[in-house]
């Protein structure tokens, strides 16, 4: 009944809709100039967002040059708009912004696409409830719109990204954006509710016993959903500028990433293009405004489209449109008409079918799904899962990880062994060791013990911690990149032990299946697999059981299995798994496996007999690419016990049998062979049962076993395929070889009876400066302006010290503590007094200078000291007498004093409000004088013996004449660096540089180091050539290539100061604590590359003070404050 | 008039106290929240209960001790600071906003022809354009401009405008025209859609049919008509204002609310997924509670401000 009434009522509207031609006077011609600009310009959009990567001309995060010569001058990036070969430039790094334009479409506009959706619908709903309930819901609705309305969107924005946070990647955005975003799309659905409702059908509608619903869906809904367009338009335009100015202001989605800019040299920096994140700004953005403005035309652009298209689509909606006569417009709107009547009419009218539109939309939605998501799913993928913090510390890679060497199980190893085969140590456990030890990445060494423990200790023998584990480990425990330790158990567990012993986690297992090797984990996933017989169990990098299958085989699972390098199979013994899920990959049944090989080069291979063949997988499964056949009958009868593959290439095979009482087998040998299975070593040796320990990076293969099988001694040796000869052997205690590792210059094994040996000198990572000669004197050692005693040299600060306040002076002190020798110390204080101290703070001898002092006085090479005061400077002997004075007419002292070339002094001078760096001869007589360019001048020169150069910042003088030197760097130069290792440096931005000066001009060297800042405070250079910089809270370490060692992170550092740098590059660093918003704390910490803690880190004060400076020596440190405190922080005596 | 007055202005201050403490509980819940997702910070922030927290500081208060503001400037009184900064963009948003409500009724009313009533192209070209400029790109190209100028000029000429920077003089010239050049564009765009509306009025048909002039009509009896919504569209741009004022501060390094607000709510530039450092400011309770407050403040005292005015002038709304 009702539903005939409504019927015809609709056959009412269509006699009206009938005459359309009729309606031709009376409506409006005009073109729809902005919805045909409009949908250009969005359809452009549309075209760049599928193509655009695709037309992108350079790899948008590759940085193939960091300089370009133009018309005969360089540039440093960014490179301004029409650089050859970079139509729009570049960013800071170098990189193309056209192919970054082109690549941050995509990611950008799907973030806006969904979050425009998000805040469509939801701003439909809000304002469908508010236009049309009259009841508490309704009210709420339109209160929320009303407070919505109150307050810029941005500001909730930025308030709700805070909060979430944009490490959670795209939910951090959709969250801050649709908190009140929705309020625009609200209002004007609201609008036009109300206006529907007071209409006189409505009550007809009502009247006649609709229901809410059918109301809705009958006469609101069709009222409002031919606005949805036209909201979603204007929504997408308000999205994109709202996430360009979030970009702008510093939130953005994609984190950073690690990009190699050279060889050698990687830099932190905005990952994957994202058009809001390349806007974000920096110093150098703002002062180089290119990217800014490329990126805002193509922001502006697309804005000016979605508005124009929503503006079209508004005017579409409306009836009356102004007649415009022009021959155009009346074609296209004939054109419209004929459609309208011919085409879409007809078509509406079956759409009208409600099964038809129930197929259409099933059909469409499973179309779109099916095409799109698989499509759409890559692009989607990198905006929910977007923070790659990829950990740039080469050294976190374990030394030695595994029983094999490697996940791969290659044994090899890039560092080289022992040399000679004596033993530095032995440690001993009489339970017995279940395998051989793995090293880690800082040289610790870890094993386990018949007697469930596990040790770690340094690689000098000391214990550093040990742990009662649950159940008696089985093999050689397994480490993870994060060092974390994993050791699988008799009861068929697996424990994960942190690389401070504390256990993290332990997995059971159900059925008690003993393990039967140690683990093994994967680097991509940090999944962990581990034998218990011919089962092989999964375990997650959080613990949680992945699989566990039967692989099958005949061994007894006594080796944990080899990843392939992909990290995609697992090979056990002869059968191969995927590492996925663990089902068995049918190779086998193809060729006669004996052994799968991971070979070292990357490649992967399998051995069968004594031939070598390398496999690869294909599309269609396993292809055998190359079969290295040799002739072996030659050397031997039997068959390889195991073989491997070096990097290089070469095939090494290793044959070892059991007992030679019975008869059978052979005696060690050891084959190389080359790609081609020529034979290129060969070496027998008369034990038995024994193993590959590790492959060396000069092919060295280091093997240990018995002369009878479970007798004698077992002998270690080192074969190199150049001489028949062993190049050393070592007799071990116990009886039988449990393993070993391979560490640089040293080598590990244990044996089942319980001694490890330490086998060589090394067992360091190679970061680690082994014996380091002192170079230089203290005040040259490459420290910059502001530290004036930062010393580096071969001895250990403090490792874990107490705090004694020493000195009280009732004035304030100015300079740094200077070390006169081990534990004597030299300061000058506010009211003029300069007066040696020693350990305990007792006077040795004090005297006054004619001025306040200035600066940190320094040590010549004959142990005098010079200091500066206001008026001149002073020289006096150790003791304290005065030799001599220089006092010049005009001007006053303003920085400490710097040593150069021929004991030469320099120091800076203020006259007439202008700075000059001031020559002294060593016997007082003034040389030259030379004026500074620089604003503040209120810190020491630098200057070195050796080096021809006195560097005040960014400026250089000639130590001869004071003359102003201009090397003509094709950039600016931040500061020049006198590094610790006789070297002259310079910094620009946060790239540091060696250079020299030869016969034909200056020489920059090739390498490079960049920190991710490119903002420090501080940078020095150590006698070995490493880089240290601080920047706002941040300690990086870099090698002298470039590749970076180490960062430290604390944002309680924030202002702080470096007191020195010593041998094992450990920085200590002082400064006032500024995370606290009410107490303000003196605080001094040790940091160490490749550590997330401090070594140590105590509070000196607990008011407000300042650092003057401080002073490292072996196991102490001196630091004092402007206060005039001077503490000694020393490593208490064992 | 006067009770709705006093009506209005006797929810302001339980308003504010109530934004003030959610401002504080948002950055004090949020903290270490966010601490604990930093590896870097997970250490050095441990939650505290909120309202021991906030009581103790309300107490401080109480006492005049309104806390010191934590970064650079050490030692600096948060009241002080505050009111520095209110008064920096205090004065940046009242010159963008007079010059912006001029400039835009200027070219609103200019830009609607009378018969029949519709708005010119011009207008809506430059308002179609002008609100799809966003603010930042505006600067970018000032800044570029600026970059070329300095470029071209001879070593040594002193150019006419700073770059960017904080000053009552020429420093104020560039920041206030990037800052009110959307709200004008809008500004303009809504009255003269309003007046477009009066003028298809009956009335105005009947007064132009007993011979009143256009120009009598417009000025007399539309524009009169307007004024109320048009006090309401400029309460509207205040918001868009404060808006483009967090990015504007941001952009020319001046020292107002609004690039506080930003340095409280975004952690750092670059290098931020990394947790390396993050601003002293960043989510401090005490500072986001005080600058949401003066925000708050802002808002309510414009909307009653406005309120009252457009009452004044069209009774029809009541009180």
């Amino acid at each position: 009944m009702r539903d005939d009434l409504v019927a015809a009522g609709s056959q009412v509207m269509k006699k009206e809709t009938v005459g359309l031609s009729s309606q031709v006077a009376h409506r409006g011609l005009g073109v729809n100039w902005s919805l045909l600009l409009g949908g250009a310009i969005v359809a452009f959009f549309i075209f760049l967002y599928v193509r655009g990567p695709k037309l992108a001309p350079k790899d948008p995060l590759a940085t193939p040059a960091m300089v370009v010569q133009v018309d005969g001058k360089w540039l440093l990036p960014p490179f301004p708009f029409f650089t050859p070969g970079y139509p729009l430039g570049s960013d800071t790094i170098g990189r193309d912004l056209f192919s970054r334009i082109l690549w941050g479409i995509r990611p950008t506009f799907t973030l806006v696409v969904i979050i425009a959706t998000v805040r469509l619908v939801l701003g439909t709903v809000i304002g469908l409830i508010a236009g049309w309930s009259e009841r508490w819901i309704g009210r709420l609705s339109d209160t929320a719109i009303s407070a919505a309305l109150a307050v810029p969107v941005i500001m909730v924005a930025l308030g709700g990204i805070a909060a979430v946070g944009v490490d959670l990647g795209i939910w951090a955005f959709i969250v801050g954006l649709s908190v009140t975003g929705w309020v625009d799309t609200a209002r004007m659905v609201r609008e036009q509710t109300a206006a529907v409702r007071g209409q006189v059908y409505i009550e007809a509608a009502k009247a006649l016993g609709a229901s809410q619903w059918q109301l809705l869906n009958r006469h609101v809904l069709r009222q409002v959903l031919p606005m949805i367009w036209m909201l979603f338009a204007f929504e997408i335009s308000g999205t994109l500028m709202l996430v360009a100015a979030l970009g702008f202001l510093g939130y953005y989605i994609g984190g950073d990433i690690w990009v190699q800019v050279t060889d050698a040299t990687a830099v932190a920096t905005t990952g994957m293009p994202e058009l809001g994140q390349m806007l974000a700004t920096t110093g150098a953005r703002i002062t180089q405004p290119w990217s800014l403005i490329a990126v805002g035309v193509v922001i502006f652009t697309a804005v000016l489209g979605f508005n124009l298209l929503g503006e079209g689509l508004r005017q579409r909606l409306r009836l009356y449109r102004v007649r415009r006569h022009s021959v155009l417009s009346g074609y296209t709107y004939r054109l419209q008409l004929w459609l309208d009547e011919n085409v879409l009419w007809p078509f509406s009218k079956v759409a009208r079918m409600q099964v038809f539109r129930y197929v259409f939309v099933i059909a469409l939605l499973s179309v779109v799904l099916a095409f799109g998501w698989s499509h759409i799913r890559g692009w989607i993928q990198p905006l929910f899962f977007s923070v790659t913090f990829t950990p740039l510390l080469e050294g976190d890679e374990p030394l030695w990880a595994t029983e094999r060497g490697d996940p791969m199980g290659t044994r090899g190893s890039r560092f080289v062994g022992p040399e000679e085969g004596d033993i530095a140590w032995v440690f001993e456990d009489t339970s017995g060791f279940t395998g051989g030890p793995v090293v880690g990445a800082d040289g610790t060494v870890y094993v386990t013990s018949n007697g469930s423990r596990l040790y770690a200790l340094s690689p000098d023998a000391e214990v550093l911690w040990q742990l009662e584990l649950q159940a008696t480990p089985v093999g050689t425990p397994s480490l993870s990149a994060e060092g974390r330790i994993y050791v699988s158990d008799k009861n068929g567990g697996l424990s994960a032990i942190t690389s401070a012993g504390k256990l993290l986690w332990y997995v059971p297992s159900e059925n008690n299946r003993a393990a039967t090797a140690g683990p093994v984990v994967s680097p991509s996933t940090g999944a962990i697999f581990y034998p218990t017989g011919s089962f092989l169990r999964a375990i997650s990098a959080e613990g949680e059981l992945l699989w566990e299958v039967n692989a099958l085989m005949y061994g007894g699972g006594l080796h944990p299995p080899q990843l392939s390098p992909d990290g995609s199979m697992l090979f056990f013994e002869n059968v191969a798994l995927k590492a996925g899920d663990g089902n068995l990959l049918g190779m086998a049944d193809q060729v006669e496996v004996d052994e799968f090989i991971v070979g070292a080069d990357g490649q992967t291979y399998l051995r069968e007999g004594n031939n070598i063949l390398k496999w690869d997988e294909t599309v269609s499964g396993f292809e055998v690419t190359q079969t290295i056949t040799w002739d072996y009958m030659k050397f031997t009868t039997s068959s390889p016990q195991t073989g491997g593959v070096t990097p290089d290439n070469i095939i090494w095979l290793f044959y070892s049998s059991f007992a030679r009482s019975m008869g059978l087998g052979e005696d060690t040998r050891l084959v190389w062979l080359n790609g081609n299975g020529q034979v290129i070593g060969n070496v027998h040796y008369s034990t038995r049962d024994s193993q590959v320990i590790a492959v060396d990076g000069n092919n060295t293969v280091y093997s240990c076993g018995n002369l009878e099988q479970g007798y004698g001694a077992p002998e270690c040796q080192a074969f190199s395929p150049q001489s028949e000869l062993p190049l050393w052997r070592t007799t071990l205690d116990g009886h039988s070889v449990a393993g070993g590792a391979l560490a640089p210059d040293r080598l590990y094994v244990t044996t089942k009876e319980g001694y490890l040996h330490a086998i060589g000198e090394g067992g360091y990572p190679p970061l680690q400066p082994g014996g380091i000669a002192q170079v230089g004197t203290p005040e040259k050692m490459g420290v910059e302006e502001g530290q004036p005693q930062a010393t580096s040299s071969a001895h250990l600060g403090p490792a874990h010290p107490e705090v004694r306040l020493i000195f009280e002076h009732e004035s304030s002190f100015v300079s740094a503590p200077v070390l006169l020798d081990d534990d004597k110390v030299l300061m000058a204080a506010n009211n003029g007094e300069l007066f040696a101290l020693d350990a305990h703070g007792g006077i040795l001898w004090k005297v006054t200078l004619p001025g306040q002092p200035v600066g940190t006085p320094v040590l010549g090479t004959a142990g005098e000291l010079y200091i500066t005061d206001k008026l001149g400077l002073s020289a006096y002997t150790p003791s304290g007498e005065l030799i001599w004075r220089y006092q010049p007419e005009s001007g006053k002292s303003v920085g400490g004093p710097t040593i150069g070339p021929k004991g030469v002094i320099y120091y800076t001078l203020e006259i007439a409000s202008k700075g000059y760096i001031q020559a002294v001869s060593p016997d007082g007589e003034p040389l030259w004088r030379s004026e500074v360019k620089a604003f503040t001048y209120y810190q020491a020169p630098q200057a070195a013996p050796g080096i021809d150069f006195v560097f005040f910042r960014s400026e250089a003088f000639k130590t001869s004449d004071g003359s102003l030197l201009d090397f003509g760097f094709p950039f600016k130069v931040d500061r020049f660096i006198i590094g610790a290792d006789g070297n002259t440096y310079l910094q620009a931005r946060g790239t540091v540089v060696r250079w020299q000066e030869t016969i034909e001009g200056i020489e920059l060297s090739e390498d490079r180091v960049l920190s991710s800042e490119g903002l420090s405070t501080a940078t020095g250079v150590t006698p070995l050539g490493q880089v240290w910089m601080l920047g706002f809270g941040t300690v990086y370490w870099f090698e002298g290539d470039g590749e970076a060692i180490g960062v430290y992170v604390d944002q309680e550092m924030y202002l702080s100061s470096v007191m020195g740098i010593d041998q094992d590059l450990r920085v200590y660093v002082c400064g006032r604590s500024t995370g606290a918003w009410i107490t303000l704390k003196c605080k001094c910490l040790a940091v160490q590359p490749n550590m997330r803690d401090p070594v140590w880190k105590v509070t000196l004060r607990d008011e407000f003070d300042e650092f003057t400076g401080g002073v490292v020596s072996s196991g102490k440190m001196f630091v004092a404050t402007e206060a005039g405190y001077l503490f000694l922080l020393e490593d208490p005596t064992p | 008039m006067i009770r709705f007055i006093l009506r209005r202005l006797a929810i302001i201050p339980p308003a504010l106290l109530v934004v003030h403490f959610l401002g504080f509980s948002y950055a004090h819940l949020v903290r270490p929240l966010r601490a604990f997702r930093n590896p870097f910070l997970a250490a050095v922030t441990q939650p505290e209960p909120l309202i021991p927290t906030y009581s103790a500081y309300i107490r401080g208060v109480l006492h005049g001790d309104f806390g010191i503001m934590p970064g650079a400037t050490m030692g600096k009184f948060l009241v002080s600071a505050l009111l520095e900064a209110g008064l920096a963009s205090g004065g940046l948003l009242l010159l963008a906003l007079v010059l912006s409500v001029i400039v835009g009724l200027y070219l609103g009313l200019r830009a609607v022809s009378s018969d029949p009533p519709n708005i010119t192209r011009w207008l809506t070209s430059l308002s179609t354009l002008g609100m799809a400029t966003p603010t930042f790109f505006l600067g970018a190209l000032y800044f570029a401009a600026w970059f070329l100028y300095a470029k071209w000029t001879p070593h040594g000429v002193v150019l006419p405008l700073p770059f960017s920077g904080y000053g009552w003089d020429t420093h104020l010239i560039v920041p206030t025209l990037v800052l009110m050049a959307r709200p004008t564009v809008q500004i303009a765009q809504l009255t003269s859609g309003l007046l477009v509306e009066e003028l298809g009025k009956q009335y105005v048909v009947a007064s132009r049919s007993v011979g009143q002039t256009w120009r009598r009509i417009r000025w007399r009896s539309a524009l009169r008509n307007i004024f109320a919504p048009i006090f309401m569209v400029i309460a509207g741009s205040v918001r868009l204002l404060v808006g483009e004022l967090i990015v504007v501060e941001w952009l020319f390094g001046w020292p107002g609310l609004g690039r506080l607000l930003a340095q409280t709510l975004i952690p750092s530039g670059v290098a931020y997924a990394r947790g390396v450092v993050e601003r002293v400011l960043f989510l401090d309770p005490p500072v986001v509670a005080a600058v949401v407050m003066l925000f708050a403040a802002l808002f309510l005292f414009t909307d009653l401000l406005f309120s009252v005015l457009a009452r004044l002038y069209d009774p029809r709304l009541g009180v």
